[in-house]
């Protein structure tokens, strides 16, 4: 164990930790030492540190500014390495742990010696818009090669991680009667209040551990310490039923009562005991009947010269750290005050031995503090030290100078209103300005809301308690005997006091992103009256702390500026997440391979044992090519597979194919509506191509749909339209003829299916199943036979996409497997070959079959060369816009077949189409576009394609070019001719 | 944001697949409607966007697959009902608010059928 490190500025007793576990930590590399209950900030204010970070843009030296949640200044970056690195978090919140390492941000250099702190020097020159004016001079050239890398290199807060998060994030849904956000004494006893009357209360609280200002401002609950009292809060919470969350901030309000809360579960843990396989952090998605607004309130400081240099901060983190982690922030503090609440800081700070001395804006207090100075009526004016605050002027009544080491600054508290606002497009108001509280307080809450505590505007902690009962009564609470309340702290609205005068650069608002009064005066002066261009102008409230302890101040002073009252300017819009959120946490485990499902078929793992590589398609993983023994690519691999199909026998799984059992007296009636050809006069027994249209009579979809019985049918679709074709089928039974009797269920995932094609399928399939008759007049084209294999369904359809004598097969999904085994056994004699996705396509290219690549959502039944499809004897989907005018224009591209001149070449997928290989390549000679390609066409020697031309018909046989402007211009002469290169008379198929 | 489905009651909007405004029914089947006359034009195309209580149109993908139309109002969310598709329809439909005028029958009418 390493000796004990000093902490200078830590007491001998008091606050919550254990000084029996030092726990030794690292900043910059250098070693400290804190006590379990710290958190990283308390720690290092102990160990005597007031330099934290640099600020973002004038690269000012900071230190912390708060003890919670709002700090916009003490940003660290925790673990470095590239894909360890964390950045921006705020040091109070960080919770100490053994071995923990942290690291300040926004330098180059040594944190004490900032190469780009000549920002700061010339921070005159760049006020408020200084990036929207400057950076005009030299154009666009000098802003990507000069401004932009300067300014990504100083700006910008902390450095991202460079490889992927390692961390495990859940995503859960949580359920409660009532969410309770904020686990202070006024949360906790609503929610108590509303678990004893038989709600069941979830309770939230940011923190690590519940209590809220009660853990360090000393009042005492019925002689308890708030941090005791707060334990037995929980306890009977939980005796009650309710569930209470720390380290759960609830950072979003959304409709329907659904809250987005996160979970810390293992940052606060040393790295040895964090569990693996365990989530870092839990996204809640919380449904709540009802939500009590806990949030607490926020200080606020006051704009003078120097106000954010190291050592000044607000007096409720000075108080904090001394309450609750036993450090006192100075030997020698000041504190500045506009209101009571700041004579309990500097009594606290006596207490302890310190030499203190208040100064109180208004002449008119009579308050005193035990062993404290008091200077009334007058303001901090100026706090120097660079790299740590030593004087602070003073000025109004009298004014001089005082030598300190701490400047504690009380401006008044800002509710936390932010969740309570989070909705206003519904609730249609927006945080209400009250002129006495000299605070907004929240906007008016609906039925299902309530507030409690010190968010209502409520100061001291019996007013908050009232507030409590009074929240817990909207919603019927139990009655709760009310503690007695003794060391309670004076309170009272503020002065008004946004920034003392002559306050001007150098006097900041919001630290974070170096926004000052006089920022705020400059954005008036140039007429940005809104506060939200004010926002956007000055950046005075963006980033990570969204302006918490500085948006008050800032609207206050426009409204000055402006001579408008503070209501008539307002606040900016509060919106998600209330504190920044881990973006691995919204993915939760939907990232990388399990970013989607797969869908695997039946014969996946045949597929795999015998050398198919896989492609996506859509969810699907479908066998690309099976490479064989001395096979150099793909294409060599599907060219084999193509000619076996063609002169021998080839199989392919069409399992991913969408399946659509349809029955009912009315199914026919239905097909009939769907599709654009008849299905009325459709025997048993046999099956029919169907084309589908859209509404707007663009074609939607293919397939082949059989007649099972008289009422029954089994509708195929394509792979990648099956979830569409089932949702628009629904879509039109249930929106436009409810009253058709008629059911359908998608069946994909029951039924495998394989093709058998080629010249010796029919050999195949009458050896997979010899009590048929599977000739040409027992099964002809088209047909379709319902049988059994092995005692299971098996249904027989000779139908052909290849071109070739074909059949397809569909069994029950977990038979299916079996079933292509024996296929493969049967099949032997004839060298079956198993065919993936590339031969599937050269084949279907070759006989001109169209898939999603032509079937694009753009194309009419006209443009594919499909008109023969449609009844003209009946009305279906689409019919109506169908004879839209514009469908008949000769200008329309339709589809044609290309073959490539040179053996060699092969045509470019998405190619453009041009008549003359002269130019210009450009939309005013283009024809058309290519669609599919088929890099080698066994049947033509060469590459082939498909393409949509204008004009087509006049084309074929023409020499034309394919031009490729991704390919460099590359031109490729192919010669144009019917799409329909393979057995254009349907001689195989039907044979 | 929940949407209360009327087959299962009140689900999360994530299990749903919204297709758009539910302002016109499709027109009859075979009708005489043209396809640039204002019933085909209605159904496909023109929506009035309201700032109001609208009606659009819900598919329960990830629950019962029905087809609901779900009554919000555009500017606050709020949800205030939600009919079967296979009843918006009707002429019986249950009240839709002011802004209701198309009714199939007017549609039609309107069109010279
Ligand atoms: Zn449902």
């Amino acid at each position: 164990m390493t000796a004990s490190l000093p902490q200078p500025m830590r007491l001998r007793e008091g606050g919550l930790i254990n000084r029996n576990r030092p726990l030794t930590f690292t900043f910059d590399r250098r070693v400290y030492q804190g006590y379990e209950g710290d958190s990283l900030a308390s720690a290092l204010l102990a160990s005597g540190v007031k330099l934290f970070g640099r600020s973002f843009k004038y690269h000012r030296p900071r230190g912390v500014f708060s003890a919670g949640p709002e700090e916009p200044s003490a940003l660290v970056e925790i673990d470095q390495g590239k894909a360890e690195r964390d950045p921006n978090h705020r040091a109070p919140m960080v919770e100490l742990y053994d071995g923990l390492e942290t690291f300040s941000q926004n330098h180059i250099g040594p944190l004490g010696l900032d190469l780009m702190e000549a920002n700061d020097l010339i921070s005159r020159f760049l006020p408020a818009g200084f990036y929207y004016k400057t950076f005009f001079f030299g154009g666009l050239q000098a802003w990507y090669r000069f401004y932009e890398p300067i300014i990504r290199r100083a700006a910008g807060l902390g450095r991202p991680p460079m490889e992927a998060d390692p961390h495990h994030y859940d995503k859960i849904y949580t359920f409660a009667d009532t969410l309770v956000v904020g686990g202070g004494i006024a949360g906790l006893t609503t929610a108590l209040s509303l678990a004893r009357a038989g709600q069941s209360v979830l309770v939230c609280d940011e923190r690590d551990r519940v209590g809220g200002a009660a853990l360090w401002q000393g009042e005492r609950f019925d002689g308890q310490s708030g941090a005791a009292y707060g334990d037995h809060l929980v306890a009977e919470i939980e005796a009650a039923g309710g569930r209470v969350l720390p380290r759960t901030t609830v950072f979003g309000v959304y409709d329907g009562g659904i809250y987005g809360a996160l979970e810390r579960c293992q940052d606060h843990l040393a790295k040895a005991d964090r569990r693996v396989h365990t989530a870092r952090m839990k996204y809640h998605r919380i449904q709540a009947d009802r939500v009590v607004y806990a949030t607490g309130a926020i200080e606020r400081s006051v704009g003078f010269m120097g106000n954010d240099r190291p050592g000044v901060m607000l007096a409720s983190a000075g108080h904090a750290y001394l309450g609750r982690y036993g450090v006192r922030v100075g030997q020698q503090p000041t504190i500045f005050t506009t209101n009571d609440g700041g004579y309990a800081v500097a009594a606290a700070l006596a207490a302890t031995g310190a030499d203190v001395t208040l100064l109180d804006a208004r002449a008119d207090s009579r308050l005193e503090a035990e062993g404290v100075r008091v200077l009334r009526g007058v303001h901090a004016t100026k706090a120097h030290g660079r790299m740590g605050l030593h004087r602070v002027d003073y000025g109004g009544a009298q004014s001089g100078s005082l030598t300190t080491d701490a400047l504690l600054v009380a401006g008044g508290w800002n509710p936390a209103v932010h969740l309570t606002s989070h909705t206003n497009d519904r609730r249609q108001s927006k945080p209400v300005y009250d002129a006495d509280l000299r605070a907004f307080l929240p906007p008016e809450l609906v039925d299902s809301e309530a507030a409690s505590g010190s968010v209502t505007g409520a100061l001291g902690t019996a007013d908050c308690l009232a507030s409590a009962a009074a929240a817990a009564a909207k919603f019927g609470g139990a009655a709760l005997d009310t503690p007695a309340v003794d060391e309670a702290v004076a309170v009272s609205a503020p002065k008004e006091l946004w920034a003392v005068p002559g306050a001007g650069q150098a006097a900041f608002l919001d630290l974070q992103n170096d926004a000052t009064v006089k920022d705020v005066g400059l954005a008036a002066q140039e007429g940005f009256r809104s506060v939200e261009h004010m926002k956007r102008y000055t950046t005075l409230g963006m980033a990570t702390d969204q302006g918490k302890t500085s948006n008050v101040n800032g609207l206050a002073l426009l409204a000055a500026a402006t001579g408008r009252e503070i209501s008539a300017v307002g606040t900016t819009t509060f919106r998600p997440p209330y504190t920044p959120v881990p973006m691995g946490a919204f993915a939760g485990h939907h990232r990388q391979r399990d970013y989607e499902p797969f869908r695997y078929s039946p014969v996946y793992d045949w597929a795999e044992a015998n050398g198919a590589t896989f492609v996506e398609a859509g969810l699907w993983m479908r066998p690309s090519w099976y490479t064989q023994a001395g096979e150099a690519d793909w294409l060599e691999s599907a060219v084999r597979e193509t000619r076996a199909t063609r002169d021998q026998l080839g199989i392919t799984d069409v399992s991913t194919l969408g399946k659509i059992d349809i029955q009912g007296p009315d199914a026919a009636e239905f097909l009939n509506r769907l599709y654009t050809n008849g299905w009325k006069s459709l025997p048993v027994g046999k099956a029919r191509y169907g084309l589908m249209l859209r509404e707007d009579g663009f074609v939607f979809d293919d397939g082949t749909t059989s007649r099972l019985a008289e009422c029954h049918f089994y509708m195929t679709t394509t792979t990648a339209k099956a979830a569409a074709v089932m949702a628009h089928m629904e879509f039109v039974h249930q929106s436009a003829w409810p009253d058709l009797q008629v059911a359908f269920a998608s069946v994909t995932d029951q039924w495998g299916g394989l093709a058998l094609a080629g010249p010796k399928s029919r050999d195949c399939l009458a050896a997979l199943f010899p009590e048929l008759d599977v000739s040409n007049d027992g099964m002809p084209f088209m047909g379709v036979i319902e049988t059994t294999w092995k005692g299971h369904t098996a249904r027989l359809f000779r139908i052909s996409f290849s071109g070739e004598l074909a059949y397809e097969v569909a069994v029950p999904a977990d038979v299916f497997d079996a079933f292509w085994r024996e296929a493969m056994a049967a099949g032997a004699q004839w060298d079956i070959t198993p065919y993936g996705l590339e031969a599937l396509n050269i084949l279907r290219i070759e006989k001109g079959h169209v898939t999603g690549g032509e079937l694009d959502g753009r194309v009419s039944m006209d443009d594919v060369g499909l008109r023969k499809m449609v009844s003209t004897k009946k009305d279906f989907v689409g019919k109506a816009m169908s004879r839209r005018t514009a469908f008949s224009d000769p200008d329309r591209v339709k589809m044609i077949g290309l073959v490539a001149t040179e053996a060699d070449e092969r045509i470019i997928g998405g190619g453009i189409v041009f008549d003359s290989k002269d130019g210009p390549f450009d939309h005013t000679t283009m024809l058309g576009y290519v669609t599919s390609v088929a890099a080698f066409s066994p049947l033509k020697d060469r590459s082939i394609a498909l393409a949509f031309i204008k004009n087509a018909a006049d084309y074929h046989g023409r020499t034309l070019y394919v031009v490729s402007h991704v390919h460099n211009r590359a031109i490729i002469e192919v010669t144009a001719e019917s799409p329909h290169f393979y057995d254009p008379k349907n001689e195989k198929v039907t044979g | 944001m929940l949407i209360p489905c009327p087959h299962c009651g009140l689900r999360p909007s994530e299990e749903f697949v919204p297709k758009g405004l539910a302002e016109a029914p499709r027109p009859a089947l075979g009708g005489r409607a043209k396809p640039d006359g204002p019933a085909w034009q209605n159904y496909l195309h023109l929506r009035d966007n309201v700032a109001d209580h609208s009606h659009e149109y819900f598919h329960h993908a990830l629950g019962c697959r029905s087809w609901i139309v779900v009554h919000r109002h555009t500017l606050t969310h709020e949800v205030t009902g939600a009919t079967m598709a296979a009843d918006f329809w009707k002429a019986d439909k249950p009240a839709k608010g002011a802004k209701d005028a198309k009714s199939p029958t007017a549609e039609t009418a309107e069109d010279g059928q």
